[in-house]
């Protein structure tokens, strides 16, 4: 194994993705609505939108750029053309750009080694670095786990929401294993909750399976998390004293505590 | 916290690259080596989302219909005619056993996704290598 420490993005920002190899899973939801949450905190956010459908990046309002961490990992791009402020105070937002999505298939590892790159490069600015990730298996998934302190994984409690994730706590146990062995799992999250029965059966599965991985609070379903994209703001500012919105605030305050707790380790 | 300048990056991108090495752009030259192995696909981006969709409405209810899953729409019978299959599994099941909601299989990684993992991680490695 090669020594792993210069993939590792700079020490003082944590750099946090959430991912899960499952569509619809709650990726974007979990990203906006924690650097919502953080940034209410007074922390600096970065959110970094890895994913080609750009959700994250309508959601907080930005447009699709034509340069993004591909242009800016090969040094021809500032910053400053880089980041766009979102609807947000407190976030600051890399959008999605078409250059995640190479045009040959042999280019695949060489975006995935850009991407890594241009985390290396971003500034010791923000507080937190949160990445939505592709649901696919593949580089655009895998890369950020390189450059990454610690992974979120939301979860939709369906029965068929569960192969995601395990299959991303493969991949960090992979990655840790080759390239990065900082990167650990952050905590599982399980998103969209319904009062359902099944519901309550596959979260209650996730705990006897991984544990204290799981958060001990989760977001609930709620018709805001539909209606707050249409409205280009987080879910915090949407609705900033629903319940759903709570759900968001006790979710960050308890991965900070993780973050705490593993900074004094 | 506070929303500082968009300049105030470009100052810490400079301080960046001059207390680390590794931080400068000619560190990491990107090699033509891939491995071809991941399974990312361009998402269809653009274009009339609704194109899929033939302007053949009344065809695809009549073709619907058919094959037995809603009737027909016509002037004569608005309302849709009741369904007399009984659902398969109505007053078979009345309590599911521990276990059964979410079973060990679904706990597991999907076959082949260790092994995307591993032969992107060992890609990196590789075309990091070899830039050398």
């Amino acid at each position: 194994m090669v020594s792993s420490d210069r993939w590792k993005a700079t020490a003082d920002v944590r750099v946090i993705t959430v991912t899960n190899n499952k569509g619809g899973s709650g990726k974007t939801t979990m990203t906006v609505s924690l650097a919502s949450a953080f940034a209410e905190r007074g922390l600096r956010v970065l959110v970094v939108d890895l994913d080609p459908q750009g959700s994250a990046t309508e959601w907080l309002g930005g447009g699709e750029a034509e340069t993004g961490l591909v242009e800016y990992s090969k040094g021809g791009v500032r910053i400053a053309d880089l980041v766009v402020a979102s609807t947000t105070p407190g976030i600051h937002l890399v959008p999605a750009s078409p250059s995640l999505v190479p045009s040959g298939e042999s280019s695949r590892n060489e975006t995935g080694l850009a991407i890594i790159r241009a985390f290396v490069r971003l500034p010791r600015y923000w507080d937190l670095v949160l990445v939505d990730t592709s649901a696919t298996l593949g580089y655009l998934s895998l890369a950020p786990l390189v450059a990454s302190d610690r992974v979120v994984i939301p979860v939709e409690p369906h029965a068929l929401g569960l192969p995601g994730v395990a299959s991303v706590i493969a991949s960090i146990e992979r990655a840790r294993l080759r390239v990065n062995p900082h990167v650990e799992l952050l905590g599982i999250v399980a998103c969209r909750v319904t009062a359902s029965i099944h519901a309550r059966e596959v979260v209650a599965r996730l705990r006897e399976r991984f544990g204290s991985g799981v958060l001990e609070h989760s977001i609930r379903d709620s018709i805001q998390i539909a209606e707050a994209p249409a409205l280009r703001l987080p879910i915090t500012t949407y609705a900033p004293t629903s319940p759903v919105a709570e759900d968001c605030r006790a979710i960050a305050k308890e991965l900070l505590d993780r973050l705490g707790d593993l900074e004094s380790d | 916290m506070g929303d500082r300048p968009i300049s105030s990056f470009e100052e810490a991108e400079r301080a960046a690259f001059r207390s680390s090495t590794a931080a400068t752009p000619g560190a990491f030259a990107a090699s033509a080596i891939a491995t071809g192995s991941v399974s990312d696909r361009p998402p269809t981006l653009g274009g009339d989302p609704l194109a899929r969709f033939p302007a053949e409405p009344e065809a695809i209810r009549a073709t619907v219909a058919r094959s037995g899953r809603i009737p027909a729409a016509s002037p004569s019978s608005a309302e849709p005619l009741p369904d007399p299959t009984p659902p398969v599994n109505a007053g078979t099941r009345t309590r599911r056993q521990p276990g059964e909601t979410a079973p060990e299989s679904l706990l597991r990684a999907p076959a082949g996704a260790v092994s995307v993992a591993d032969d992107f991680f060992d890609g990196l490695v590789r075309q990091v290598e070899g830039d050398r």
